[in-house]
């Protein structure tokens, strides 16, 4: 069921209810505003590292979330937001559900764009009843779980029959074995991420080096064998480069299912636009709006391209 | 899955993005490999524990095959570069740089005494790319099909037509026309209409390994047994008509061919009785023109015991 329509400078975005996407275009794609905008909305996550500095229960965090972190200004946030195209997509990362980000979400949906929230899978239980609302009444319309391998496996099983989940997992620190295992417990849909070398995960990668290397080379091995497990099995751009699944297609259709990106990251808390979450070329938010500073990266692509 | 399709016609293009919604708060889904995007996807082996793909080879003999999985094409080139030092290492990087694996092992051998004894059958040589990427594509690429058989039969007329992946469509063969024999439930169909090489052929990938049990020209009795099973060709009757056209030509005009029995043997009594001083001499060539022109007789003659005639059909399948 088709769920947005809307016009992105020479392209034709239709959005439908099972996360399908169309986009067409005359020539070359150039759209005035990206198609989705990762967003960060609190770097505070019980399972960051503690106030003292000691690492959480999520040691290799990219995002360097805190036991004690903070969540951002949602009016600021929906300030810097007002006049995106409505069908845009919103990927949240959710380290706690709270009723601002509840609200928030809600408001999102309320100005036609498309949020799709990420909670990691230990703070399912804690959320589920404003989680639950956010997906009955449809006001997110996609839903990450980030997946933790050392805990107890409790996901709902109305969350799993939720066409939209897609569990998150990480090459590195995942085992494969644990994730092929995923899908005899019912989950369909998989996000690969690559390894992130990045915030916590430069110390994580430093004191493990031999493990993740070696959990990285058995997903490549055997990374294949998922295709035929899952309904979906998607990849983020790094997890692309480090299990080099370009060998898996012939070049005529590498370039045809590689899209690339078009999305950048807001930090939310911190007040700056970055092209990933894993990039250190930060832009401060309040020194050029978001259409500027999309065109500019879109720009600076090409330029490298 | 997200696929980009140019439109014939005009420069209008589609980015598709199927099943699946940006969820990531780090980086965009760049590649989705859903139900229907599985096909596009190249094959693979999987290294075990220890990073170790070993191939044991295999016998590639003369019966007809075809597989387009990478681990039976790998065995397949691990048989061909076995006097090939230059080869093998061509393979065994191709191996590597498309599985990660740390190390290719190869078992097979060209000893028959051995459990791994592998050869290809001489038929069959040639057919594996020794350059790096053609090797990559006949391993990897599901389009790519290593086809086996021999020259002493024909395969089904359908044998060679495989499903093609390619810009994001599956292309399958598209059948029009259908050979059915009367009386027999299998078929066999061609995408243009068969010229008369082609129903032959056709004709003999359907009944060269048939029996026909008949007691009389009556096609309504006649009975054909293709269980080629140990036990059944131990315990059935001897008495069975055969297809061979070499005896008795296929009638195209008439759509009509023919079972036959021997009638060599026949023949040779028959030339007995009328040449007696035969008997007592090696035949000579000339005995055996005379004793081939009455076989042919025998065969030919009106309601022959010899013989038993099968009507074939050729018909035009619409909408498929």
């Amino acid at each position: 069921m088709l769920i947005a329509n809307y016009k992105n400078g020479n392209a034709d975005v239709s959005l439908y209810s099972d996360g399908s996407r169309i986009i067409e275009y005359d020539d070359i794609l150039k759209l005035d505003m990206c198609l989705n905008i990762d967003i960060r909305v609190s770097t505070k996550c019980a399972f960051g590292a503690k106030a003292d500095g000691t690492p959480g229960f999520c040691g290799f965090c990219h995002e360097s979330a805190l036991q004690n972190g903070k969540e951002c200004d949602y009016e600021e946030l929906k300030n810097k937001l007002l006049d995106l195209p409505k069908g845009i997509e919103l990927a949240i990362g959710a380290n706690e559900l709270t009723y601002g980000l509840f609200m928030f979400i809600k408001w999102c949906d309320a100005n036609g764009y498309i949020p799709n929230l990420t909670i990691n899978q230990g703070h399912i239980r804690r959320d589920i009843d404003r989680l639950s609302i956010l997906i009955n009444v449809g006001y997110i319309k996609g839903l990450g779980i980030s997946y933790r391998s050392g805990l107890k496996w409790d996901v709902p099983s109305e969350l799993l029959a939720y066409e939209n989940t897609v569990f998150h997992v990480i090459a590195g620190i995942d085992t494969f074995a644990e994730v092929e295992e995923l899908a005899a417990k019912g989950v369909k849909k998989i996000l690969i991420l690559g390894y992130k070398t990045f915030g916590y995960g430069v110390n994580y990668f430093n004191f493990n080096t031999d493990d993740v290397s070696k959990n990285i080379k058995q997903w490549i091995w055997w990374v294949h064998k998922l295709f035929n497990k899952f309904d979906v099995v998607s990849f983020d751009n790094l997890a692309l480069e480090q299990l080099k699944i370009n060998r898996f297609f012939t070049n005529e259709n590498w370039s045809i299912f590689n899209n690339g990106e078009h999305s950048f990251y807001i930090n939310a808390v911190d007040g700056y636009f970055a092209p990933s979450s894993r990039s250190n070329e930060k832009t401060d938010w309040n020194k050029k709006n978001i259409f500027e500073y999309f065109k500019n990266l879109e720009k600076n692509a090409e330029t490298r391209n | 899955m997200h696929v980009k399709q140019s439109q014939k016609g005009n420069n209008m293009s589609k980015l598709i993005r199927k099943g699946v919604f940006e969820t990531n708060s780090s980086s965009a889904h760049s590649v989705s490999i859903a139900d229907d995007t599985k096909e596009f996807v190249l094959d693979s082996i999987y290294p075990d524990q220890n990073g170790v793909i070993t191939l044991d080879g295999g016998e590639f003999g003369w019966d007809w095959f075809k597989h387009n999985d990478a681990l039976t094409k790998a065995n397949y080139a691990a048989v061909a570069s076995m006097n090939n030092d230059a080869f093998r290492c061509v393979l065994v990087d191709v191996i590597k740089e498309m599985t990660g694996a740390d190390s290719v092992e190869f078992l097979c051998s060209d000893d028959y005494k051995s459990s791994n004894h592998s050869y290809i059958d001489h038929d069959s040589y040639g057919v594996c790319p020794e350059n790096r990427e053609g090797l990559k594509q006949f391993i990897f690429n599901k389009n790519s099909w290593l086809f086996g058989g021999n020259d002493n039969g024909s395969p089904d007329p359908t044998f060679y037509h495989v499903p093609e992946f390619k810009g994001g469509k599956m292309i399958k063969p598209e059948y029009r026309y259908e050979l059915s024999v009367e009386g027999y439930g299998k078929k066999t169909k061609f995408i243009n209409n068969p010229i008369e090489d082609e129903i032959s052929s056709g004709l003999s990938s359907l009944l060269d390994y048939v029996k026909l049990y008949a007691l009389s020209h009556d096609p309504a009795c006649y009975y054909f047994d293709d269980d080629n099973s140990i036990s059944n060709q131990m315990n059935r009757s001897n008495n069975y008509f055969e297809f061979q056209t070499w005896k008795t030509p296929i009638d195209y005009e008439n759509g009509i061919c023919y079972f036959v029995k021997d009638a060599h043997w026949s023949a040779i009594r028959e030339y007995e009785v009328a040449n007696p001083e035969s008997k007592n001499r090696d035949n000579t060539s000339e005995d055996w023109k005379a004793i081939r022109e009455i076989e042919e007789g025998l065969l030919k003659q009106e309601n022959s015991p010899y013989t038993r005639p099968v009507k074939f059909f050729v018909k035009e399948l619409g909408g498929e």
